[in-house]
């Protein structure tokens, strides 16, 4: 083994400028990849964080009276999906209402009458789609005595669009970029197996198996694809520092905006495809050259 | 007929023929070569001497005929049983067929890192092998670097490191000055007196016929026109 990587280097060394426009080209389609996954990690992370903690707010209508109270709270709880309920009265919510805006303010006191309606609060449980937080709501919205229901569909709606869109491009891209690094891989082979061509009839010549014949290539294919991905990861890791840190200033006054790097499992899976994509360009090649 | 194998014998052909594009370039040759024997095939160029030598390594299949080598039928080897035929030969090539970018060592020792043999053997057999053919002080050299004759003499020494029972060589002295060509030639007899069969193809006969005793067959397009005993 240590003969076919000491001889794979070789190579690599022989051939620099064409196994570096290799490495750098599988480089680039693993940075693609790695970005959208870099995306989907940390949107993940917020829709889960929205998942588990997720509140909702039904607003009821004017003709409600506290004698509807026990049962449709009991009517509410008995649709599932819900980890706590609390009844928030008209009175409670404009006590709140004036505790947090503020205690002399004008527009409190130009009030006449409460405006609120009265509310239940309601924490859910994890969901895993979109669909069946709608399907909930809908079940609450179909109760006659309740006027709307408040879960943050506008923004997580809007989010979800975003990340679904993302998703897409991201496939399309990574598929694209992967093909194009195939193509390069398999086709740095191709010429670097010509450009060998004598060694490889006088390796045949004298005596030398196709194994060991094939070897140095599948060896050199690896190396290519492992150090494309390492360095497709390395750029991305230095983009995200630069990124990520100005961001996070920026934000930090409106919102708290954590963005985390790629996941241990997610760089070795990366690594590993990246590996295989050199595995697989060189198989492509030398089964087309030597059939 | 293959019945009749001679107990010693560790080359024969039965009626073999090679066609290219329906021209014969050999035609119904036979031949019987026994262990240790030196053959010196000669001809005119063209003749069919280069084709008889790539029929017996497999580079080209017969297009009738029979081979054994050393009681192995060709026509039955496996492609995977391919390498381990080509170990029994040591090849030598008119036009060297070293691989450039690959000291003279590392060409030498291709041949033993191909059988699959132990670091430290492989140097020590190669050193032994590069002294013999009088090229260990050149072992880091290139061969673009070298003369035909030392480039020859590595070939040389590629062939006989891997301690084959057939040496097989193609115009061997063609491209080479007398002093270069006689070097290259006492390397392969001192090789052949320890017991290898040897099969030369060349032309150029007299610096051969002088020294050696074996067979001398001559080819004429394609066929066995006169074989005799030299020395």
């Amino acid at each position: 083994m240590s003969h076919f990587i000491k001889k794979a280097l070789t190579d690599i060394r022989l051939n620099r400028f064409l196994n570096l426009v290799t490495i750098f080209t599988i480089s680039l389609s693993i940075l693609v990849v790695s970005v959208f996954l870099l995306f989907f990690e940390n949107a993940g992370r917020v829709i889960e964080a929205w998942n588990q903690g997720g509140r909702a707010m039904i607003y009821l209508k004017d003709n409600f009276t506290m004698d509807m109270l026990p049962e449709l709270k009991k009517k509410i709880s008995s649709l599932g999906n819900i980890n706590e309920i609390v009844f928030i009265s008209k009175d409670e919510a404009l006590e709140r209402l004036r505790k947090e805006i503020s205690l002399n303010s004008d527009f409190l006191k130009t009030l006449q009458g409460n405006p609120l309606p009265d509310a239940f609060e309601i924490k859910m449980k994890s969901y895993s789609r979109i669909e069946e937080v709608e399907g909930f709501a809908q079940k609450i919205k179909e109760i006659e005595i309740v006027d709307d229901v408040e879960y943050g569909q506008g923004w997580l709606g809007k989010f979800l669009k975003i990340f679904n869109l993302f998703k897409i491009t991201g496939y399309a891209m990574s598929g694209l970029f992967f093909l194009v690094a195939l193509f390069i891989t398999s086709n740095t082979v191709r010429l670097a197996f010509y450009s060998r061509k004598l060694e490889v009839e006088i390796m045949r010549l004298v005596g030398a198996t196709e194994t060991f014949i094939k070897a140095p290539f599948y060896v050199e294919g690896l190396l290519q694809g492992f150090l494309g991905g390492v360095l497709g990861l390395v750029i991305l890791l230095i983009t995200y520092l630069m990124v990520s840190s100005g961001m996070t200033q920026g934000l930090s006054s409106y919102v708290y905006f954590d963005i985390r790097f790629l996941s241990i499992q997610t760089i070795i899976l990366i690594i590993f495809i990246s590996t295989f994509l050199g595995w697989f360009g060189c198989y492509l090649s030398l089964k087309q050259i030597l059939k | 007929m293959i019945q009749d194998i001679k107990k010693n014998s560790i080359i024969r052909l039965f009626n073999v023929s090679k066609r290219y594009n329906g021209k014969f370039a050999l035609k119904d040759v036979n031949l019987d070569i026994e262990q240790g024997e030196f053959i010196l095939i000669s001809g005119p160029s063209g003749a069919g001497k280069s084709t008889l030598l790539k029929v017996l390594y497999l580079a080209e299949k017969v297009s009738e005929g029979q081979i054994l080598i050393d009681g192995m039928n060709l026509a039955r080897i496996s492609s995977s049983r391919l390498p381990l035929l080509r170990r029994r030969f040591g090849m030598v090539f008119q036009d060297f067929k070293l691989i450039p970018n690959r000291t003279v060592y590392e060409n030498v020792a291709l041949v033993l890192e191909a059988a699959g043999e132990k670091t430290d053997y492989i140097r020590k057999k190669v050193m032994q092998v590069l002294r013999t053919t009088d090229m260990d002080k050149k072992a880091k050299a290139l061969p673009p670097t070298l003369s035909g004759g030392e480039q020859q003499r590595v070939a040389v020494a590629r062939a006989i490191v891997g301690e084959p029972s057939i040496i097989l060589a193609d115009e061997p002295t063609g491209s080479l000055d007398i002093k270069s060509a006689q070097a290259v030639l006492d390397v392969i007899m001192a090789y052949h007196k320890k017991g290898a069969t040897v099969l030369i193809a060349s032309h150029n006969l007299h610096l051969l016929e002088s020294s050696v005793r074996g067979r001398n067959i001559e080819i004429t397009e394609g066929t066995i026109n006169r074989t005799a005993t030299m020395l």
